[in-house]
């Protein structure tokens, strides 16, 4: 297959590891992988924040760069929920773009969502071999995809991962409380959620956190930093990719 | 204090409010949230308190659905939501039809255009009744009109008789949520108005508090000249009103009184008896987690001649009150709500600042969306931005209201009506141009890169790809970011960076 | 102030929707899915289904014969110290004489019409009715208004005892209001009452209180008929 990395601007800048995993399992798997470099973001954060005509120049953008596309893959649940939910949105009155923005839409995959709905691809199987005592945080924004709150769907890929010792979090289904825009006009608020969210994290004593959202991660790890827990952030993807040699071992 | 055994929280004094109910309600506009939120967030206990009641009852929801419905969860949420849809999209039509039903069951219908009109007509019907007391059930239309304090600004006493209302009127407070109004509130502070308004005995236990309530109100039912009653459903094809309780109180306050009174928002109703399963399965399940509310009362007319006993009259008030406005398409979807509270359990931000935070008599997410629009965007600026758009509102609701898209849809418009701050256009429409070009959001990105590692700490990794340390504050448009977490710096190197020497490494292979 | 009258109320309805004038040609609504929203079959075991449901909700259920029906309740009506109390069904002379011939005083709720005849059912100990159906769905009772039923025997009492016939049980509440359906306003009762257990609240810090306004108690007796 040939698969076009959405690498999302977050992840790009912040958490290129993902990026860098999740290319070498696709290749890792036999697929081709290509980044289309004038790819920037999917325009969420003007969206949520209401400016919409910002957020269609942005948009149209997106959906330009990856029309020649046959499958886009992205590690965001985030960032692909934007794109099946809010593009169409965005074009309600302009009949090309929408039809172009469902198209978009219809080839748009969250990586993980990819491995198992897609290749239908079971981490037992592939022989995925990790070592680590770990939690999940659920990312909201998955909803947007199909998977329902608390993220058990997700919970039990993680849990075909070989060696990775599995701590369930009170409270999955609660969100983080960075929601964009909302952390900055109510900090307070976001701020006794996240303490909420890592409180729960502290409790399962876990020394990773699978988070696949860049968003949230920097929302729950920047809170852990100030709470002095120590506590390390990485993607499924990173797991996955560690544990099947294709990364080394890192401290994340 | 004691804790009665099957308590599930216990909170102290501090949980009370020194506001009086009405300004809660209703507070001067423009309204400030964040200032109410500031009070809200700094009381650990209250937080505490609405956080473990409002999770306990959105498990409870989740279990009760999928107990009963399974995978058709979401498809009967999807057939609710249709159903009342439809009903909007032909609401007119429906609204006739109910009139002229209800009317040859022997109903009064009366239409009120908005809270004024509303109470005009039932202080007409209170005269001509010389009535001195009035007994009411719950009713959050009532809230938005005022009308308790209109029926004894003219001398008529007015009860309410839902336990929590009840509780809530003795000690001058507001409700803070559409089910449960009293979620707020401790068992101490009841005991402590109990003694003062009632003259009895300090008690703080549940159940001896409830006898005590219902001692009082079994007396107001017997004497009172007319029972009030909000409507959970209107059925168009019978004329007939729906009310679901869980104390009996509105079975009484509508079965034992001479009349009945029952308002009603237009946006309550449903097209047939047929449709009726549908709601009642629903609205207790999402409430919470129960099969269905303990009475249901289907009313159609007063009593029969051929029947002993029941209202002799009765007026069902069709309210308006700022419906229209959001009947037109581009929020009808906002007056499927069926107040079942699901979205208020779920809600993160609820769970934090509690209902009195949202300034109005409909709090939590669909208040979020129902109370700009009833009173004015411009008034309630802050509330579509109370959210973080996690979605759970809209997985928890029963008519599938896709409240964060609409949330969404008002910060648009408050930005399209220029309500928006200088300084976040300015910076958001850099941000966009920005995003226009790959080596503009590059280079603006490594503008970034350099100057959050100026103040860098806690850098653990050395890898140019994981080098990543914190800031712990930072000035302008994110400094609210940094009140409560460390802002993470990016590595030396993007994704770009790797991408292109990994291009390099394969084609050297 | 000028009062709203049917039409200037219903021209408020037609802005938003777009109109100038009520649609004239009847709307379809949505059908309701059986497949979805059913929740319990015909040829379920609706007997045994209504029992746990009427169980659950906190009712004591009894099953009976038709034999046992009268003892069984005297017997309950003695456990409770019950003193006085009050008969509402369609066919009240059997109960009435075996609570009578139990030594227990009847109230007669019919020589007290109106307003006062519930005034006075407030002072009674607990009321015995029939049922107009059952819902094995949810274990409801449901309990109509007419010339032969008060409303206050399932409501004002502190305690409802209710005899249900097994051949009244309808298996889900979409099969009660398709029965309900065809008849007209005037013909439906002025109440029909879905009861689902005693009266509950959790109003204060969520500890579950029964009988706050309505019946504290609901005693269900089911017969096994013929
Ligand atoms: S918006 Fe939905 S979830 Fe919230 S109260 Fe209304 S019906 Fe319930």
């Amino acid at each position: 297959m040939k698969i076009d990395l959405f690498i999302t601007c977050l992840a790009d800048s912040y958490y290129p590891r993902t990026g860098i995993a999740v290319v070498k399992i696709l290749e890792h798997l036999g697929h081709e992988v290509r980044f289309p470099r004038e790819q920037t973001c999917c325009g969420q954060p003007m969206f949520n924040t209401g400016y919409k005509d910002d957020t269609r120049t942005i948009a149209k953008k997106m959906i330009d760069v990856f029309e020649d596309s046959d499958i886009v893959v992205t590690p965001s649940g985030s960032c692909a929920a934007m794109i099946h939910e809010n593009y169409e949105v965005l074009f309600e009155n302009d009949p090309v773009y929408l039809k172009k923005a469902k198209a978009l839409a219809a080839k748009t995959h969250e990586f993980i969502l990819f491995l198992t709905d897609v290749l239908k691809l079971n981490l037992t199987d592939l022989g995925v071999q990790w070592k680590g005592k770990a939690t999940y945080h659920y990312s909201c924004h998955l909803r947007g995809i199909g998977v329902e709150g608390g993220g058990a769907k997700v919970v039990d890929v993680i849990k075909q991962v070989n060696g990775l010792e599995y701590v369930q979090i009170d409270k999955p289904e609660q969100c983080c409380g960075f929601g964009g825009t909302f952390a900055m006009k109510y900090p307070q608020i976001s701020g006794t959620m996240v303490e909420d969210k890592v409180n729960c994290i502290k409790d399962t004593q876990a020394d990773y956190v699978i988070c696949n959202d860049a968003g949230c991660t920097m929302n729950i790890s920047g809170s852990c930093q100030r709470a002095g827990h120590e506590v390390k952030f990485i993607t499924l993807a990173e797991i996955i990719a560690e544990g099947l040699g294709l990364l080394e071992v890192e401290n994340v | 204090m004691s804790s009665a055994p099957g308590s599930q929280t216990t909170a102290s004094e501090s949980v009370e409010l020194t506001m009086d109910g009405h300004d809660i309600l209703f507070p001067k506009l423009p309204y400030d949230m964040k200032q109410r939120v500031q009070g809200a967030t700094n009381n650990a206990e209250l937080q505490e308190f609405v956080n473990s009641a409002t999770r306990m009852r959105d498990q409870m929801r989740i279990n009760g659905c999928k107990d009963a419905f399974g995978d058709n969860y979401d498809k009967i949420r999807a057939l609710a939501g249709d159903i009342k849809q439809h009903t909007l999209d032909n609401l007119d039509y429906y609204i006739e039809q109910f009139i002229d039903n209800a009317t040859a069951a022997g109903t009064n219908v009366h239409y009120a255009a908005d809270a004024e009109e509303a109470n005009a007509i039932c202080k007409e019907i209170c005269q001509k009744h010389n009535a001195k007391l009035v007994v009411k059930s719950k009713s959050m239309v009532t809230e938005e009109t005022n009308l308790v304090h209109e029926l004894e600004a003219i001398g008529v006493e007015t009860i309410e008789t839902d336990l929590g209302e009840y509780i809530l009127q003795l000690d001058h407070d507001a409700p803070s949520h559409l089910v449960t109004p009293m979620i707020h509130k401790n068992r101490a502070s009841v005991g402590r108005a109990f003694a003062r308004e009632l003259g009895v005995e300090y008690t703080d236990d549940p159940g001896e508090l409830t006898k005590i309530a219902r001692r009082v109100l079994r007396d107001k039912y017997r004497q009172a000249d007319i029972g009030m009653s909000g409507g959970n459903f209107m059925i168009a094809d019978s004329g007939s009103v729906c009310i679901c309780t869980n104390e009996g109180n509105g079975r009484l306050c509508t079965s034992v009184p001479p009349v009945h009174i029952a308002y009603i928002g237009i946006e309550k109703m449903i097209p047939s008896r047929k449709h009726l399963p549908v709601f009642l399965k629903l609205l207790s399940r999402s409430a919470i987690g129960s099969p269905i509310t303990v009475y249901n009362h289907i009313m159609t007319g007063p009593k029969r001649n051929a029947e002993p006993d029941g209202p002799q009259e009765q007026h069902i008030i069709l309210i308006d009150n700022g419906r229209t406005e959001v009947l037109k398409p581009e929020t009808r979807e906002m007056l499927r709500c069926i107040r079942c509270g699901a979205c208020l359990n779920s809600c993160p931000v609820y769970r934090k600042v509690g209902g009195h935070s949202y300034g109005s008599v409909y709090p939590g997410p669909i208040g979020a969306l129902l109370t700009p629009v009833f009173k004015g965007l411009a008034n309630y600026k802050d509330l579509p931005y109370a959210s973080s758009l996690c979605g759970a509102c809209y997985e928890a609701c029963p008519v599938k209201i896709n409240i964060p898209k609409y949330l969404i849809q008002l910060r648009s418009d408050l930005i399209g009506g220029k309500h928006d701050k200088f300084t976040d256009r300015v910076f958001f429409k850099l941000w966009s141009f920005s995003l226009k070009k790959a080596w503009m959001y590059r280079l603006a990105g490594k503008m970034a890169g350099v100057f959050l590692r100026l103040r860098n700490k806690g850098v653990k990794n050395k890898n140019p790809y994981l080098n990543r340390g914190w800031v712990e504050k930072v000035p302008g448009p994110a400094a609210g970011w940094t009140e409560k977490r460390d802002l993470v710096t990016p590595p030396t190197k993007d994704f770009r960076s790797w991408w292109d020497e990994h291009q390099k490494s394969k084609g050297g292979k | 102030m000028t009062r709203s009258t049917r039409e200037s109320f219903l021209s408020r309805l037609h802005k938003p929707l777009g109109r100038t004038s009520t649609i004239t040609n009847v709307p379809t609504p949505p059908e309701v899915d059986e497949s979805i929203a059913r929740l319990v079959q015909p040829d379920d075991d609706l007997f045994a289904v209504f029992c746990e449901k009427a169980a659950a909700t906190g009712m004591k259920v009894h099953q009976v014969t038709g034999d046992s029906l009268y003892e069984t309740i005297t017997a309950r009506l003695r456990e409770e110290n019950v003193r006085k109390l009050s008969v509402s069904m369609n066919d009240p002379m059997a109960t009435e004489s075996a609570i009578k011939s139990a030594g227990f005083e009847l109230h007669d709720w019919k020589a007290v019409p109106g307003k006062d005849g519930l005034d006075a059912q407030f002072d009674l100990d607990a009321g015995i009715t029939d049922v107009h159906n059952a819902i094995a769905e949810t274990g409801s009772l449901i309990c109509q208004s007419g010339s032969s039923h008060t409303r206050g025997m399932s409501l004002i009492v502190p305690w409802h005892l209710a005899i249900v016939k097994k051949s009244q049980i309808m298996p889900d509440l979409i099969d009660f209001w398709n029965d309900r359906s065809s008849l007209s306003p005037d013909q439906m009762p002025a109440s029909i009452a879905i009861i689902t257990g005693p009266s509950k609240t959790a109003d204060i810090e969520g500890v579950l209180i029964t009988g706050v306004h309505g019946p504290a108690m609901v005693d269900v007796f089911v017969v096994e008929d013929q």
